[in-house]
């Protein structure tokens, strides 16, 4: 079995540094601490040894990294992650990635440091290669990935998005219309690659084929949308109806299409990703796709505790439907909401 | 392999683990050779090992974590960012927050904050969803405690609240300053401190103007959008209806919006509005997008995190208890001269 002298010598550093890289007890260079673990890899060391010694030694925290900056979505999630880590028996410890792979190795390490329990990670990672998925991997560190279902290596629980994008896709190619457009994610974060999958399979059950030119991305934030979409009603031939893949790109949207008299859902329908606490104030109310956040939190504590008790285990992705918010930027109810009156939501299909 | 402990230090240098301490930790005013010492840091480095933070902590007797309690905080839109103040200040200082959410009740308060406690926060940020005087937790007492949001009963503790006045004052202003003499004031019917405040700034402002003040110009409503609504179309229906109003919150000023969008008033060439909050899903997102008071959650939620650092790390201070955070205006499309 391997020891830490083997992989010092494999990494070709010394032992304290192996260590100070495995305990997070020091700052070590990027590069060195790439060629550690890369020797944690492949000398084996005994790295579930290592995760029951952090049980044994555990301070009944879990720690929490998320963007919170990036998505009021987020700002929701972390609450009730919060109340379940509670119940669980677990006080919870909040730090702040920022969406950017530097500081979310940063706040891992900070947190692997305060000898946390487990961490749950709302990554921005692109995949299994990510410094912070690495350290994480490599370290057998309990880890449930939150939101963004980045590697099967992990636990996950995310929203289920594609097949829910297609869903609101088709919902309006079934009204009638033939270019739809969308306003995608930021790229790289894997929420928006599910949602263009989801997007693209819509179209395609439709019978529609994929415009590129109706593509834009707007980077998950309310600016950038409201310019994307400026530059999708500029075409000759602009889209009658739009997919909007997140809140923060729908209050753009709205904003955008307001300015220039374009009304929804007259002139554009429009179905968006994620609801939100006052989707039903907008006018029109939107028909949009709520994501479980609850059961997201419910399952992502349960998973992570479980794996907390048996690091060996292999990991379970689990992927949770949302629920279809059917109200009226889609174009299927024509009425005038008047303020007071009681709003619908209801699942159906499209 | 076990993370090594002073003790494995201690034996292979062949000293006591006190020495070990000594010199690992640079104290001053003991005595050990010259030799000692290197053979200690020999030890040490050839066993990888390094005081962690879980030991400094039981050495300085500080964990460097802060609690934040909150009753309902992170799950209103805007207020998450006051965490986010809090939390940047503590991570740059090297602290991280701790975050509980008691749901207002006061049992689960004062459990939740015995819990921190035992886990040995250095100090607790106690934070509220909106505006209020509070009864602090007893079990805070012993614990070094800032206040956000929310002003004490009793006592002195530090706290920071939104300068509602002065905020009101700048709104009022700003219609003034555009031409107004008839205002409205669209506000909240629960006496809460924003509500107060803000009538003060309403009415100081009014005064400073020469506008003399006029009780039918206050619509009191619940304050939210129904309520906004409502109250916009008892002063848009009066017989002669103001040609400003000003919100007491951004929900208010979309009611405000529908009433005047069903009564003909177009915004602003019929009728100004002014709200508060800034809040990110409504006033910009309006149209025209809407001129807001805004209030600035995340310097609070960092003003405070910074007055606890500096409790917890005993720099002396010299400011009141108390602060007012001020709450600037933003300037959006909602604001035009009076109609002819």
């Amino acid at each position: 079995m391997a020891t830490m002298a083997d992989v010092a010598r494999e990494a070709g550093v010394s032992v304290s540094t192996v260590s100070h890289v495995i305990n997070g007890t020091r700052f070590v260079a990027d590069g060195t601490r790439e060629r550690v673990l890369a020797a944690v890899e492949s000398t084996g060391y005994a790295a579930g040894t290592l995760a029951r010694s952090l049980v044994a030694s555990g301070t009944k925290s879990i720690g929490l990294a998320i963007s919170a900056i990036s998505n009021f979505y987020f700002a929701d999630l972390v609450a009730a992650l919060e109340s379940q880590v509670r119940l669980a028996g677990y006080t919870l410890l909040l730090t702040e990635t920022h969406d950017d792979p530097e500081e979310e190795l940063r706040v891992v390490q900070a947190l692997h440091q305060r000898r946390v329990d487990g961490i749950l990670l709302a990554t921005e990672a692109q995949g299994p290669g990510s410094p912070s998925l690495r350290y994480l991997s490599q370290l057998n560190i309990p880890t449930v990935l939150v939101d963004r279902c980045a590697s099967p290596r992990f636990d996950q629980v995310g929203t289920e998005n594609v097949e829910s994008s297609a869903h609101l896709v088709l919902h309006l190619a079934r009204r009638g219309h033939r270019r739809i457009g969308m306003i995608a994610g930021q790229d790289g974060l894997s929420t928006s690659t599910e949602r263009f999958q989801g997007y693209q399979a819509g179209l395609a059950r439709a019978g529609l084929a994929l415009d590129p030119r109706l593509v834009r991305t707007g980077r998950s934030n309310a600016e950038t949308a409201e310019v994307a979409v400026g530059a999708l009603m500029d075409l000759a031939e602009p889209p009658t109806a739009l997919f909007v893949a997140n809140n923060h790109m729908t209050i753009g949207v709205m904003r955008a299409l307001d300015r220039r008299g374009v009304r929804v859902p007259e002139d554009v329908a429009l179905t968006v990703f994620d609801d939100f606490e006052w989707a039903s104030i907008f006018h029109p109310r939107l028909t949009a796709i709520a994501q479980p956040i609850r059961e997201i939190a419910v399952r992502s504590v349960r998973l992570l505790a479980e794996r907390i008790a048996d690091p060996d285990q292999p990991p379970r992705t689990v992927r949770l439907r949302p629920r279809f918010m059917h109200r009226d930027s889609c174009g299927c109810v024509h009425r005038t909401p008047r303020h007071g009156r009681a709003t619908t939501s209801h699942d159906a299909d499209p | 392999m076990p993370r090594p402990r002073i003790k494995d230090v201690a034996a292979l240098a062949g000293v006591g683990t006190t020495t070990v301490s000594v010199v690992l930790n640079n104290v001053d005013g003991v005595r050990v050779t010259a030799e000692t010492r290197q053979r200690i840091l020999d030890a040490a480095q050839e066993l990888g090992y390094s005081s962690d933070p879980i030991a400094r902590s039981l050495r300085t007797r500080r964990t460097r974590t802060i609690g934040f309690v909150s009753d309902v905080i992170a799950t209103t839109p805007f207020a998450g960012r006051m965490i986010q103040g809090a939390q940047e200040v503590a991570w740059r200082a090297g602290y991280l927050l701790v975050l509980v959410n008691t749901g207002g009740d006061r049992e689960v308060q004062e459990k939740t904050v015995r819990e921190l406690l035992k886990r040995q926060v250095d100090g607790v940020l106690f934070a509220v969803m909106y505006h209020q005087e509070i009864e602090v937790p007893s079990a805070l007492a012993t614990v070094k405690t800032v206040l956000l949001d929310a002003r004490p009963t009793d006592g002195a503790l530090p706290h920071v609240v939104p300068d509602e006045h002065e905020g009101a004052l700048t709104a009022v202003g700003e219609l003034i300053g555009a031409g107004h003499r008839r205002i409205g004031f669209a506000t909240e019917s629960l006496p809460v401190p924003a509500a107060s405040g803000r009538l003060g700034g309403y009415t100081r402002a009014l005064e400073a103007a020469g506008i003399p003040f006029e009780p039918g110009l206050v619509a009191a409503e619940h304050g939210d959008t129904p309520g906004g609504y409502r109250a916009a179309r008892r002063l848009l229906e009066l017989p002669e209806p103001p040609t400003a109003i000003f919100c007491y919150n951004d929900r208010m000023a979309m009611g405000c919006y529908r009433a005047a969008a069903e009564l003909g008033f177009a915004i602003p060439a019929d009728l100004s509005v002014v709200g508060y909050d800034d809040q990110d899903l409504i006033a910009p997102a309006l149209f025209p997008a809407l001129t807001t008071v805004a209030l600035p959650h995340y310097e609070m939620g960092a003003w405070a995190a910074r007055r606890l650092l500096d409790l917890i790390e005993d720099e002396p201070r010299e400011e009141a208890p108390g602060h007012l955070m001020p709450c600037p205006l933003i300037r959006r499309d909602s604001v035009g001269p009076p109609p002819r």
